[in-house]
């Protein structure tokens, strides 16, 4: 029962204070998000609370629950009394009836046939979850080992390769599988252990489960400022959630690829929503997702260099083409001139491509890894091929242009190809993109049929909702 | 109101036609899939030609029955072990996909080929290589030039560079007449396959081993559909419906999905059964692995000083991987570089009051009578015993 109460706390905690940073944001404008507060809130909340834990280490005084529940009550509040003068626009569900009331029966039943579909799994992952120890290869040889040690001397110890452990003696190091990984999971499983009655092997990996709960909140969310209708909403948000994919990273619990794919959807979509609106707290919300997806893995400095077309193509059409295309000249510079090696973020860039298509297809577009995203992305983009480029896609198009390279490079052009043969990278590299590729697609699609130009603005849009 | 009931009904009936067309294009895109890998005859009798393991010898190498399994202990000096199943002569034009089943983990760098004879090319032996990720190794040999005729003398060959051993539970060549077909297309999408619901699923490669993977067939309806609508359209010089194609699209996905599902919540009921209710100690040893947990448990309980680094030095990476994720949060060092590529401590590397774990490994010994780690160049380093099982398992002290 007391780790009951501590896991809801643990995750609750940095979600509503993350909720009401997100409040926060928009003290100044008249109406401020419900749901999409909701979404971010989780991380944003649990980016705060590494913040914490970070800073506590640093200044030397070790972790404890009040200290840490402490801090995020405090950020709490903080964001609370900063967003008091904001007109609440939190979700009603009386909202969502007369919403749904207006809609068609059979889109109706979408609703609730879509709804209930997300409900059934997360219920069946949160089973799964809290039965299960630590079963992904990556996360008990990767990540929880930093938190299990950082848990149990209640403070951040250095992780180093295994030479400079032997090296240097020092019997304040210790060592694992990847010990340059970032600190932001390993930070969440010990937060979450600490407002536990001990180490839990299961209970830890409580973020999982609500991240993806996060995730699905803010995709809905973000789906219906773009103008989807409340069932079509719905059944994307779906879509996204039934990746089995996206599900299996949730019930193997304790790598950090389903952060990082909720980081990077939800800065893309944060950013694409900005790049029509101008709202400022929009983009102060990118950013904070964006850094707080720097955080999450090394790579995500790479996913998070991909919004930079789209930024810039945003504010200057032509500027952004030609960003994109002297990105592409330089690569194609490296590939025709550049040295045969070399290091790049961790990964090693070979000039030669090593060919990973069949591979890459098969689990793709054969096997049932993503369900049927891989025809309908091609399917909604070859229908809509001529408003790609539209200004109002354009910054979203321009994105995933520099996505779709990354993967390219990342499969074809670098050492990690060999993780993609071998299945080991294949699909888990693609989480990442997942989650804003649906986006834009289900965007693209939504957008196509028959919607004006003149993109309303959130406060519009839920006028036009209420 | 008699406006909105024909509305109704018609939105209805459109649903309800976008659903038949979606269920004929499925079946379509099945029969086509079952005549892709079909031979001519439409029922097979026998459906399957099966051969349990208990019924295999080893004709290279040592082996033995474990209950209904042929477990090879070891392949031949020239790493080389071949299992033989006792099957009748069969008619290999109508038997083209055969599975080996597996039921021990397949060690890395293990090959698997598959060797048979014919009646009508007597002294000839032909071969095959299986296809094996980490389950049933298995091949479809429709398009093999030489399995045709009167098929006997069917044989598992193994060829491995390390010591390995394998048990195989059973042999099957099955029936390509249409029937058998359909039933291996649609039975392995439902079925749970090798992981028989205890392994963790991490991504849907095992359906490389199906005989047509349920998503090309879903996608191939959908892709159906969308065709006849246009073609349609076109005939009426109309445009095709968005909405219509997207429904089609949805029901695939909803196909998929319930499927999936089953498959998920087979998984929760499975890790719920293996791990719930019991304590972590309980867990670890009701994991695949739990003979490994149990060597880092003699490490972890052993009477020696806390704290203490602890050194795991054995030569397979995996091993000392996972030991060392259950001696943490002790200060372990284990390198999980390649084997080929980690460090050997040096002895000046060594401190005093580390504790080293000398699991099969060969690059240092502890000799026992002399109290010293020693290595291959004569350098030692003394240390003090704390456990002993044997020149394979040690656990010493630095002093």
């Amino acid at each position: 029962m007391t780790d009951a109460i501590g896991i809801a706390a643990s995750v609750l905690l940095p979600w509503v204070a993350g909720t009401l940073v997100v409040r926060a944001l928009w003290r100044g404008a008249p109406g401020g998000p419900g749901l999409l507060a909701i979404g971010y809130g989780y991380l944003v909340g649990t980016f705060a609370v590494t913040l914490v834990m970070r800073a506590l280490s640093y200044a030397g005084i070790p972790w404890s629950l009040p200290m840490l529940a402490g801090s995020l009550v405090v950020l709490g509040a903080v964001a609370w009394w900063l967003a008091r003068h904001a007109r609440a626009a939190w979700p009603r569900a009386t909202t969502l009836r007369d919403t749904l009331a207006a809609e068609a029966p059979a889109m109706r039943w979408l609703f609730a046939i879509a709804l209930a579909l997300i409900v059934v799994r997360l219920a069946g992952l949160g089973v799964e979850i809290a039965a299960s120890p630590l079963r992904a290869y990556d996360a008990w040889a990767h990540w929880a080992t930093k938190a299990r040690v950082w848990f149990d001397q209640g403070r951040i110890m250095a992780f180093v390769p295994p030479d400079v452990w032997l090296a240097r003696g020092d019997p304040a190091l210790y060592t694992d599988t990847n010990p340059g990984h970032p600190g932001t999971i390993p930070l969440l499983q010990a937060w979450t252990a600490t407002f536990l009655t001990g180490w839990n092997e299961s209970l830890i990996n409580a973020p999982w489960l609500a991240i993806a709960a996060a995730l699905g909140v803010a995709f809905y969310a973000q789906l219906r400022h773009a103008g989807a209708s409340a069932p079509m909403a719905m059944v994307g948000t779906w879509l996204l959630m039934s990746l089995p994919i996206l599900d299996i990273h949730v019930r193997l619990a304790g790598a950090a690829d389903i952060f990082m794919g909720a980081a990077y959807g939800m800065a893309a979509m944060a950013t694409w929503r900005w790049s029509q609106t101008r709202e400022a707290p929009m983009a102060w919300l990118a950013l904070i997702a964006a850094v707080a997806g720097l955080q999450v893995k090394v790579e995500g400095m790479l996913w998070m260099a991909t919004l930079v077309p789209g930024v810039v193509t945003a504010l200057h059409r032509r500027a952004g083409v030609a960003l994109a295309g002297a990105a592409a000249l330089a690569f194609l510079a490296y590939l025709a001139f550049g040295p045969e090696r070399t290091m790049v973020l961790g990964y090693m860039l070979l000039t030669r491509p090593i060919n990973v298509l069949d591979t890459v297809l098969e689990h793709v577009l054969a096997f049932d890894n993503w369900h049927l995203m891989g025809y309908g992305v091609i399917g909604v983009l070859a229908w809509r091929r001529r408003f790609l480029f539209e200004p109002r896609i354009a910054p979203m198009t321009m994105t995933m242009l520099a996505a779709a390279g990354l993967v390219v490079v990342v499969y074809f052009f670098t050492a990690a190809a060999i993780g993609v043969a071998n299945e080991t990278l294949v699909n888990r590299f693609l989480l990442h993109l997942a989650p804003p590729l649906a986006f834009y697609t289900l965007f693209v699609y939504f957008e196509g049929r028959g919607r004006s130009g003149d993109q309303p603005s959130l406060q519009a849009t839920k006028a036009a909702d209420a | 109101m008699k406006l909105d009931a024909a509305h109704t009904n018609e939105q209805r009936d459109q649903w309800g036609r976008i659903a038949a067309l979606f269920v004929a294009a499925f079946a379509v895109s099945l029969a086509l899939a079952v005549a892709l890998h079909a031979g001519p005859r439409l029922r097979g009798a026998p459906a399957s030609i099966d051969v349990p393991g208990s019924a295999m010898r080893a004709v290279k190498g040592r082996g033995h029955v474990d209950k209904s399994a042929f477990v090879l202990d070891a392949p031949d000096t020239d790493g080389m072990g071949v299992i033989s199943a006792a099957t009748p002569t069969f008619d290999g034009d109508e038997y083209t996909r055969v599975a080996w089943r597996i039921e021990s983990l397949l060690p890395a760098g293990v090959e698997l080929d598959m060797i048979w004879r014919k009646r009508e090319r007597p002294g000839r032996t032909f071969t095959a290589p299986l296809t094996a990720s980490d389950g049933d190794a298995i091949a479809d040999l429709g398009g093999h030039a030489d399995w045709s005729g009167s098929i006997h003398g069917v044989a598992l060959v193994l060829r491995s560079q390390t010591p390995t051993s394998i048990a195989i539970g059973g042999f099957a060549a099955r029936s390509n007449a249409w029937g058998a077909t359909l039933a291996d297309i649609v039975g392995q999408w439902f079925s749970p396959g090798r992981y028989r619901g205890r392994a963790a699923i991490s991504q849907m490669s095992h359906e490389s081993e199906h005989v047509a993977p349920m998503l090309t067939v879903v996608a191939g309806g959908v892709g159906l559909g969308v065709a006849f609508l246009m073609l349609r359209a076109r005939r009426r010089k109309e445009t095709v419906a968005p909405w219509a194609v997207a429904a089609l699209f949805l029901a695939g996905w909803l196909v998929l999905d319930l499927r999936w599902q089953m498959i998920l919540w087979r998984q929760h009921a499975a890790a719920v059964a293996q791990f719930a209710g019991k304590s972590p100690d309980e867990q670890y040893l009701a994991d695949a692995d739990g003979k490994v947990f149990e060597i880092a448990r003699k490490v972890r309980d052993a009477p020696r000083a806390r704290p203490a680094r602890i050194l795991l030095l054995t030569p397979s990476t995996g091993l000392r991987t996972r030991i060392a994720w259950f001696l943490y949060p002790e200060n372990v060092y284990y390198d999980s570089r390649m084997d080929s590529r980690a460090t050997v401590p040096a002895p000046e590397q060594l401190r005093t009051g580390d504790q080293v774990l000398l699991l099969l490994y060969g690059h240092i010994t502890w000799d026992r009578e002399r109290g010293v780690l020693a290595w291959p160049d004569g350098r030692t380093r003394a240390a003090r015993e704390i456990l002993y099982d044997g020149p394979e398992f040690s656990l010493v002290e630095i002093t």
